[in-house]
């Protein structure tokens, strides 16, 4: 993580070179996002509020190019198309599989994404 | 220089060599649509192969940032400009599509790194067109990487809402490489001690490490530059497709033909690799399905990298959908459209296929299909979508079977009191 102001004369310093992308790759760069966090669980609003959040750098910028009503329209087809995920526990739940993720419930409603989540506590035997 | 067919320029080329061609070919389909740059990868092999005093700067497979990262750092366009510098305004594709397995991407009518050398290069014996990476260059494997920026003078902490970040309008991907053992190596033919050879059973190009002296004419000719020169053992040295994996001598293998540690350590699960039949001309033998042959040649998601530079790789790509399609169509070509318009809207084959990265650390020879019900009915994209529940199959070498998964797999966790044990 560099803390000084760059140094021109360094060889190895990136140069800014502006290489455009258009609306398709916002547009594209969004399906992806909510495809591949729909395939780990996230529900709409869930998805929503990871590209609302500029934390989340990539599907923000996103949002913010494309706006709530594109984005919604998006998240919800993938959601749809693969939003039914399992999850299955072997040691204790070994054939109806259905149980909720702690890590992934947890992860954007604690407040503090950025801190990662919190490791679920233990269950009473 | 000999003739020689290379069937992703769907044309003939020179080469140093008369064409010669292995039983199977090493070859691999990376989804770097999928790649979150973790260096697993990197890491599994480095501390699989490399060792000792040197082993400090041998990166035989890396991740590099696109479009700013490279290693060496711009290794891409550099050898790009030589060859733009070769033939100005020439390096271009002609829009006629060909044969399908001999010319799948129509006509490349530039000039390849082998016929650029033969214009430009003197003397006669210069047989590639390449350079010699700088010291610098060799410095930094993921050069450009994630590099965020925090607070000045407050170290080791990112800002609580990210909105104090710097804002970019930016696009980037990660490319994940290893050597190509290309069908027409450039470190090959630029041996002069005839150290490199290509191993006639499975088209894995090695160094041999006892005739290597050193002279960096591989790493010079190599575009992808992955033969790479070690200072203190004196000689050259490169991925080497961990043969004995793939000849099934892992004891983890039970004999059977085994995926590379790079691929078995792919927790993203970009990554397939196997053997794929080859004709006597040097084309892929038409192998159904083989899960490499079907990306590769029926749904052509899959991509050669810089299929321009001439050594016909063996490593295809499932290109990033994201990216400006000219960046991507001088990376792999002119298939790009075709390849991303079928990845992003697959059908029921693809999804299936795709279902079978790293469910096994055992090569995959033949997959099969079995039908299952339909679970998804809808519009995405602006066109109609149907989801089955389909089960995939995949079998070894023998035909037995390795694994079957399917479309909707349940995700398996960890119970509660381990959920976070590591």
């Amino acid at each position: 993580m560099p803390y000084d102001e760059p140094d021109e004369t360094d060889p190895m310093m990136l140069i800014g070179v502006e290489l455009p992308a258009d609306e398709s790759s916002y547009l594209a760069s969004c399906r992806v996002f909510a495809e591949e966090f729909a395939r780990m669980g996230f529900g709409e609003e869930k998805l929503m509020e990871l590209f609302r959040n500029a934390f989340y750098a990539g599907p923000h910028r996103a949002f913010v190019a494309l706006g709530e009503h594109k984005v919604r329209e998006v998240v919800r087809e993938e959601v749809g198309l693969w939003g039914r995920v399992r999850y299955r526990d072997r040691d204790t739940d070994p054939e109806s599989g259905l149980r909720s993720l702690p890590v992934l419930n947890d992860h954007l409603s604690n407040g503090s994404p950025c801190q990662g989540p919190q490791a679920p506590a233990a269950e009473e035997e | 220089m000999s003739n020689v067919y290379n069937w992703h320029l769907g044309r003939n080329m020179a080469y140093p060599y008369e064409a010669a061609y292995p039983k199977e070919q090493f070859a691999f389909v990376f989804n770097i649509n999928r790649c979150i740059a973790c260096q697993s990868c990197t890491m599994a092999c480095k501390s699989t192969w490399t060792f000792s005093k040197g082993q400090e700067h041998m990166w035989w497979a890396n991740v590099e940032t696109k479009p700013y990262g490279g290693y060496p750092q711009s290794w891409d366009v550099k050898i790009l400009k030589l060859l733009e510098d070769a033939n100005p305004e020439g390096q271009v594709w002609s829009k006629e599509g060909g044969d399908e397995s001999r010319a799948p991407y129509g006509h490349f009518e530039g000039q390849t790194i082998f016929e650029a050398a033969q214009r430009t290069l003197i003397p006669d014996s210069a047989r590639v067109l390449g350079y010699l990476p700088t010291d610098e260059e060799w410095n930094s494997p993921n050069i450009y990487e994630d590099n965020p920026v925090g607070k000045r003078g407050t170290r080791n902490q990112f800002d609580k809402t990210g909105t104090q970040l710097p804002t970019h309008k930016t696009w980037f991907f990660y490319l994940a490489r290893i050597c190509n053992h290309c069908s027409y190596p450039a470190c090959l033919a630029a041996c002069p001690r005839k150290a490199i050879y290509k191993r006639p059973e499975d088209g894995i190009v090695l160094i041999d490490q006892k005739e290597c002296r050193g002279y960096r004419k591989c790493v010079e000719a190599c575009p992808y530059k992955k033969s790479m020169y070690r200072g203190n053992t004196r000689v050259s040295e490169k991925c080497i497709g961990c043969y004995p994996r793939v000849e099934g001598k892992d004891p983890e293998s039970g004999g059977q033909p085994m995926e590379t540690r790079c691929m078995a350590a792919c927790i993203g699960q970009i990554r397939m690799q196997g053997l794929v039949k080859m004709e006597r001309d040097g084309s892929w033998a038409r192998d159904r399905q083989n899960p490499l042959y079907y990306m590769v040649h029926e749904a052509k998601v899959a991509l050669p990298l810089y299929p321009q530079l001439g050594t016909q790789p063996n490593g295809y790509y499932i290109p990033p959908r994201w990216v400006p399609r000219p960046y991507l169509r001088q990376m792999f070509g002119p298939g790009v459209d075709a390849a991303l318009e079928t990845y992003a809207n697959p059908d029921r084959e693809l999804l299936a296929v795709l279902q079978l990265f790293r469910r096994s650390n055992l090569i995959i020879f033949r997959y099969e299909i079995e039908e299952g019900p339909k679970v998804y009915e809808g519009e995405r994209n602006g066109k109609p979508f149907t989801l089955y529940n389909d089960t995939v199959i995949a079998f070894n070498r023998q035909g037995k079977e390795i694994f079957r998964t399917t479309m909707e797999e349940p995700v398996h966790v960890r119970p509660p009191k381990h959920a976070n044990s590591i």
